[in-house]
This record gives structure tokens, C-alpha cells and sequence, in this order.
């Protein structure tokens, strides 16, 4: 077991259109996000994003800087999801 | 070194099934049809068949005869009474039951071996806004599915997403290899596409799956069987039909990921470690190849496929399929059947055996010129990625 940082960079994106993922249907379409940990290349993490005028498309940039936040599921689960580095800190 | 059992194998004949979409019959008919196909073509009596192998992918609730067909099934309905080795594996490609033949022959343990794949489209449409909300995930899923990322067209589209990305191309390119495909489908009567080709504006128009990829970017899931005959070379000669000697097959044995996690880079040295291995067995190479069967589940693979066996370099895969390059007559005719965007799911089956009627100069209308040695390149360059190449001579 090690700590990480948080820290990450996309590496790829997929607006997924078709319900394939039970669970998501409504909310089809939305992003998968496919992140790189800062602290070791090919360690991958996978996160979703609404697919809606949220996502700023522009920065849909491989090499954008990725950061870890904690999305409240319900009850006492929580999911790490990556977010814009620079869109948490707005 | 060349594999020790190159030129002395040999595939006699091919044989499909209908190929047929929400079909009410059994996939073992399907199965019976193509393999009784298969020994016409090869001119061979059912009594001289002593060996049988298939592959199929486990699936909860599969019913022999009905959604899989086995060995036991096809020897008894099909009354084969001779039949003294057979295989059945759960996974693999395509190549993995043919090799498994290949040395039963080989080695003594049977003379004349039929391989087949029989594959049923799904049962029903699964609508699945009516399933329970998932709350648990187990095994390498939990990496992925609580993100809503469950299937294997979420994992290709990240990775061409990440290719796109990586050499600066867009998706446009991709159209030549599915045009290309369906055009030959329309010239392959074992083709679920065989009356209907693609248009440039089809392909524009067509559904987004999971951008970057569209519904016309997979292959159809169909009702269908082929099946092959192998046999040894000497006895292959004495048949009517030109032989299409084995010269050797790879198959990856990597471990890296596990087989739902797929990632560009696995893509690219699975490709590139299959492809290599398969030149070294065969004393072949790329520039040898007259023609190349790729596999096409996802109309990507046969990119990473094209790079990886060395046709072209890394990043240059969508500039090969453009300019009639890949198409019959082209420097590389590629998926001359179809492919399985243009024929139908066959795990690959499909691809081996246009192999096979393209190197004995059976191949009517799609018939390549000068066609000494044809690969195949199995699975998506991943977990089950394999290769095989067939030739002419011995």
C-alpha cells in the first residue's frame, strides 16, 4: 500500500452515447475519463463526467492536469472521480 | 528457426452456415450445416473424420446444440463414427482450436480434423434500464464498471481516442477500411452485408456508439458457423482441391492486463510481440504477405493489427487503408470477405477461411492475384491475440 497524490493527467475520453452500462442510463450520454497517476506511468484510473455543456471541451487535451475528488454516491459510499485540475480550482 | 511442423499440414476445405440475424433455429444446425459444407468442399467422407475441435466463450446458462455446439454434439448428430480425438476450450481465438487440431494431426493422435466456431447473436435485446441498479461489482470490473465503463467498445474507444490523439488524426480516416469491407461483403455470399454495401455518407451518418467509434465501427453479432478441415499434406494432395499448407502460428501469452482492461500500449505490443513471433515460426515476413485477414470486432484493431505486423509503421495504419491500398488489387488487400464488419461475428473463423480459399485460388470474384501466403491475425491484439500464416506451397 502506498499513498498517492491525487494527482493525474488525461490520457483519453469516450462520450459514450448507447446505454451499454447498467446504472448510467440516465445519464447517457456522458464522459468516461481515462487518467494517468502522476506517480507511475501506466498506473490508469477511470472516471466519468456528465456528458453536458459542463465539460469544458476545450480542455479535452491529452497531458491536462487531473485531480482526485471524492463524489458523495450515497450513504457512506464515496467514488474517486478525477476532475480539471484547474477547474477545481476556480 | 522455422516451426518443424511448417508445409507438412494442410486445410482441404471451408464451409459455411446461413448467416442470420434473430434466428429461431439452433446454433447446432447451423453448426451441422457448415461442417457437412466444409467436408464437400474438402471432397473428404464423414467416416474418415477422427477429430474434432471447437472453442466458445463461457456463458452463463449455454444449452449444447442450442447457443453452443460442442464435439459430443457434432459426432452424434452428425453421426461421425471414426472420431477418436477431440477439444473443447472455453476461450481463445480462433487459432487456438485450429492449433490444437494442427498438432493432433501432427503429432499422430488423428488424421483428419474439422474445426469450427458456431456463434448465436445474444438471445434477446437486453433492455437494461429495466435491470436492478447495480450495487455490488466483484473482480477486475470494480476498476471500471462504477464509472459506468463495462464493455469492450468503452475500452477500444479510449484507446483510438488516445491514438487519435497521440499522432494528430481524426476518425474520418478509419471510413476507407469499413467501406472497403462492406464493398467486399457485397462480393462474399457468406456475408450478412452481401446485399447491402456502405456509402461515404452511411458511414458519417452512422449512430455514435462510444465516441470515437459508430455502430458501423463493429462488427453484427449473427447466427452462423464455419468450419475447416485439416489434414496432413500428403494426404491433402491426393484430393481434388489445391491444399493450403499451415506455415506456422503464434498465439500471445502475456499476462499484463487482465482481459477486460485493455490499454493502446497493450494493443500495440500484444500486436507487436504476436506478429514477430509469427515471422520467426514462419521464415516470413510482412513484404511475403499477399494478402492479410485482420481481425475487425472493432474496426480499430485492424490499425494496431497493420503496425504491429510491420506493413507500415507506428501511427501510419489509417494512412495505409487510404487510396484503394487495402482493397483487391490494392498493395495489401485486407478482410477480401468482408471482414466481420461486412460478413458477421465468426471470432476470426471467417478470416481463415478466405485465408484458405484465397491461397488455393478458390475465391471466385474477390480472388487476389499472385496469392503465395496469406496471414491472419486474430482477437483485438489483446489477451487472446494470435496469429497464423497459410500458403500456397509447401
Amino acid at each position: 500500500m502506498r499513498q498517492v497524490s491525487g494527482d493525474a493527467q488525461l490520457v483519453s475520453w469516450t462520450l459514450v452515447f448507447q446505454k451499454l452500462t447498467k446504472g448510467f442510463e440516465s445519464a447517457t450520454p456522458y464522459y468516461i475519463l481515462l487518467v494517468e497517476l502522476v506517480e507511475q506511468a501506466g498506473l490508469f484510473f477511470v472516471s466519468d463526467h456528465p456528458g453536458d455543456d459542463s465539460m469544458p471541451l476545450h480542455l479535452l487535451k491529452q497531458g491536462t492536469p487531473m485531480r482526485c475528488v471524492y463524489e458523495q454516491v450515497d450513504g457512506d459510499f464515496r467514488l474517486p472521480q478525477f476532475r480539471f485540475a484547474e477547474e477545481r480550482q476556480r | 528457426m522455422t516451426w518443424t511442423g511448417k508445409g507438412k499440414l494442410a486445410f482441404t476445405g471451408v464451409g459455411f452456415s446461413p448467416i442470420e440475424r434473430n434466428s429461431t433455429r439452433r446454433l447446432g444446425e447451423f453448426a451441422e450445416i457448415a461442417i457437412d459444407n466444409a467436408l464437400k468442399d474438402s471432397g473428404i467422407e464423414r467416416g474418415e473424420v477422427d477429430g474434432l475441435a471447437t472453442f466458445h466463450l463461457d456463458g452463463g446458462g449455454q444449452r449444447d446444440g442450442l447457443d453452443l455446439v460442442s464435439p459430443d454434439y457434432v459426432m452424434s448428430s452428425l453421426r461421425l463414427p471414426n472420431v477418436r480425438w477431440s477439444c473443447d476450450l472455453r476461450g481463445g481465438m480462433v487459432t487456438s482450436a485450429v492449433v490444437q487440431a494442427a498438432l493432433a494431426v501432427l503429432g499422430g493422435a488423428c488424421e483428419c480434423a474439422v474445426v469450427w466456431r458456431a456463434m448465436g447473436q445474444p438471445a434477446k435485446k437486453v433492455d437494461r434500464a429495466t435491470l436492478p441498479a447495480l450495487r455490488y461489482v466483484a473482480g477486475p470490473a470494480k476498476f471500471s464498471e462504477p464509472w459506468g465503463c463495462s464493455t469492450g467498445i468503452q475500452w477500444h474507444a479510449l484507446a483510438f481516442r488516445r491514438y487519435l490523439e497521440q499522432f494528430g488524426l481524426s476518425r474520418d480516416k478509419l471510413a476507407a477500411l469499413v467501406l472497403a469491407s462492406r464493398f467486399n461483403a457485397t462480393l462474399n455470399e457468406n456475408a450478412i452485408f452481401n446485399d447491402r454495401p456502405l456509402t461515404a455518407n452511411d458511414y458519417r451518418d452512422a449512430r455514435t456508439v462510444s465516441d470515437p467509434l459508430s455502430l458501423v465501427d463493429c462488427d453484427m453479432p449473427v447466427h452462423a458457423c464455419a468450419a475447416i478441415v485439416i489434414t496432413t499434406a500428403e494426404r491433402a494432395r491426393s484430393l481434388k482441391r489445391p491444399p493450403a499448407y499451415l506455415a506456422g502460428f503464434s498465439q500471445n501469452t502475456s499476462t499484463g492486463s487482465d482481459s477486460l482492461h485493455y490499454s493502446l500500449a497493450d494493443y500495440f505490443d500484444v500486436g507487436r510481440r504476436t506478429a514477430d513471433r509469427l515471422w520467426r515460426e514462419t521464415g516470413l515476413q510482412a513484404g511475403d504477405m499477399s494478402g492479410a485477414m485482420l481481425y475487425d470486432g472493432f474496426a480499430p484493431s485492424v490499425v494496431y493489427w497493420l503496425e504491429g505486423a510491420g506493413f507500415c509503421e507506428r501511427g501510419e495504419g489509417l494512412d495505409f487503408l487510404q487510396n484503394g491500398n487495402i482493397a483487391l488489387g490494392g498493395r495489401l488487400p485486407v478482410n477480401t470477405f468482408g471482414g466481420s464488419l461486412g460478413q458477421g461475428r465468426l471470432h476470426g473463423m471467417g478470416h481463415l477461411a478466405e485465408a484458405v480459399l484465397q491461397v488455393s485460388r478458390r475465391a471466385g470474384p474477390r480472388q487476389i492475384r499472385a496469392p503465395h501466403a496469406v496471414c491472419v491475425f486474430a482477437g483485438s491484439p489483446m489477451y487472446y491475440g494470435s496469429g497464423m500464416v497459410v500458403t500456397a506451397e509447401p
